[in-house]
């Protein structure tokens, strides 16, 4: 009897504790239900609206509306979209996409060859020594106070910078092949991903 | 929740997550070790101020261009630690003023230096990392891993080896002197544990969560167990858990693993909180 409230409040919270679970389970399934057929309704859109405005498109560049198609058809398709690619950064935690390019950065020879699509900001840099322009898909971390540009080639290269290009700070997925190189008359090792798909998901 | 499991698996599969775990788990566990001989002697603030002294340490090696700069640091903080310990009582600035000074000065003197000195031309990134631990204990190498390992089992051989004496030394210093036991010398045993296990644990959480690592899991277990035995032992089952879920937390999450640690560890300490008053003990601390 002495331990009657305490037998009674640990009922209590136990029956609060597994009635929570069952909700918040009905919840998840319900809210990314609604969260999925948002994504797949927001993307048919986004398609239909392209289409409509084909002209604008066509003035960007057709290697750019290429890769958008590709990342159309698997937005949130997770198993298809990595088996495109060796690693689809795109489906990863920010922790983990900022921890892989650091390993990629650190351990260049373990992934030459493998492809990677990547999510990032782009950005656009000028060295003079070789008076060429870099371009590059910025990835930060879970902080935001620290970032890892990762440099591509678009296509075979031939776009023209700046008017092909979007503008710096948009959001872009970025797909290709790792590799590294040497300029010339640089000892450093360079690391980027070849022949690259460009896409702007985000201006 | 399948989406959950399949992105688990998939992260599984990276050998550097495997090491986040590994490390994880180990620093984990040896500060939850020491945590309660510290709560217990009233040096709970110790592991901030040493880690801030850890970060002095490492602006000093980066302004060096030290390449491996885990010695360096070990050795000023288990210098500074030894002091902080030893010489705190015979002093004239006493006990938690030392503290005080010796972790904000240090705090300062590493910012002014990187500030001054740094190559590095991510000044902000390079000092949020070392405070806030960012996403260091996922870009750890496999030397960083073993000499992690290989401190870890010195720590808890330590623990184990000598745990009569840290026990009478926590409980009664005068006491255990009286009885023949050298507290000098375990003191600055512990002082030296704790160097090793606030550097550790800087990769972990950064060098301003450091404490949260110490206390927490000491302070949670004292909520629910009175013996010590049984709070050191508790302490370190929950420390390894709160970390294990926070590490995991964090990366399937995309949340600063640090923090989410922490917040892991706050939230098991109000679950101590009720579960120690349902059961109707009180901690003494």
């Amino acid at each position: 009897m002495k331990h009657m409230p305490k037998i009674i409040i640990i009922l209590l919270l136990l029956l609060a504790i597994t009635g929570c679970s069952n909700d918040k389970d009905i919840a998840n399934r319900v809210g990314n239900g609604n969260n999925v057929n948002k994504v797949i309704n927001e993307q048919i859109d986004k398609a239909e609206s392209k289409n409509n405005s084909a002209d604008v498109e066509k003035e960007t560049s057709p290697e750019s509306k290429g890769g958008s198609e590709v990342q159309e058809n698997s937005p949130e398709k997770y198993g298809n979209g990595s088996a495109d690619v060796d690693y689809d950064l795109t489906s990863m935690s920010s922790d983990m996409v900022y921890a892989t390019v650091y390993q990629m950065m650190t351990d260049p020879d373990t992934y030459i060859g493998k492809t990677f699509r990547m999510g990032g900001l782009y950005y656009a840099g000028y060295y003079e020594p070789t008076a060429k322009h870099y371009h590059y898909c910025i990835i930060q971390d879970a902080l935001a106070c620290c970032a890892q540009g990762m440099e591509f080639v678009w296509g075979d290269g031939i776009h023209v910078y700046p008017d092909e290009y979007p503008e710096e700070n948009a959001k872009i997925v970025v797909q290709g092949t790792f590799e590294t190189y040497r300029e010339d008359g640089d000892d450093n090792l360079y690391c980027r991903l070849k022949d690259a798909t460009m896409e702007v998901t985000n201006k | 929740m399948s989406t959950i499991l399949d992105k688990f698996s998939l992260y599984m599969q990276y050998p550097f997550v495997h090491y986040a775990l590994i490390v994880g788990v180990l620093i984990a566990l040896c500060s939850s070790l020491l945590g309660v001989t510290l709560v217990l002697k009233r040096f709970s603030f110790i592991g901030d101020g040493l880690s801030h002294v850890a970060f002095g340490a490492m602006a000093i090696a980066a302004v060096l261009n030290v390449t491996n700069d885990m010695p360096l640091i070990l050795t000023i903080t288990v210098v500074c630690a030894i002091l902080l310990l030893r010489t705190g009582q015979n002093t004239k600035i006493k006990g938690d003023a030392t503290l005080a000074m010796l972790s904000v000065g240090a705090l300062a003197i590493g910012y002014l230096l990187m500030n001054l000195f740094s190559t590095s031309t991510n000044l902000t990134g390079d000092v949020c990392t070392t405070l806030f631990g960012s996403t260091s204990i996922l870009t750890l190498t496999q030397t960083e891993v073993w000499l992690c390992v290989v401190l870890s089992v010195v720590v808890v051989s330590i623990f184990i080896l000598f745990y009569n004496k840290i026990f009478a030394v926590t409980f009664d210093e005068n006491f255990a002197q009286a009885t023949g036991t050298k507290a000098d010398l375990y003191n600055l045993l512990i002082a030296v544990v704790v160097a090793v296990i606030v550097v550790l644990a800087m990769n972990l959480v950064g060098s301003l969560l450091v404490s949260a690592l110490v206390i927490f899991p000491a302070l949670l277990a004292m909520r629910i167990f009175k013996s010590f035995k049984a709070v050191t032992v508790c302490s370190a089952i929950l420390s390894v858990f709160c970390a294990l879920a926070g590490i995991l937390v964090s990366i399937l999450g995309g949340t600063p693993v640090g923090s989410t640690i922490v917040a892991v560890d706050i939230v098991a300490f109000f679950m101590a909180c009720i579960i120690g008053k349902i059961l109707g003990r009180r901690g003494t601390v």
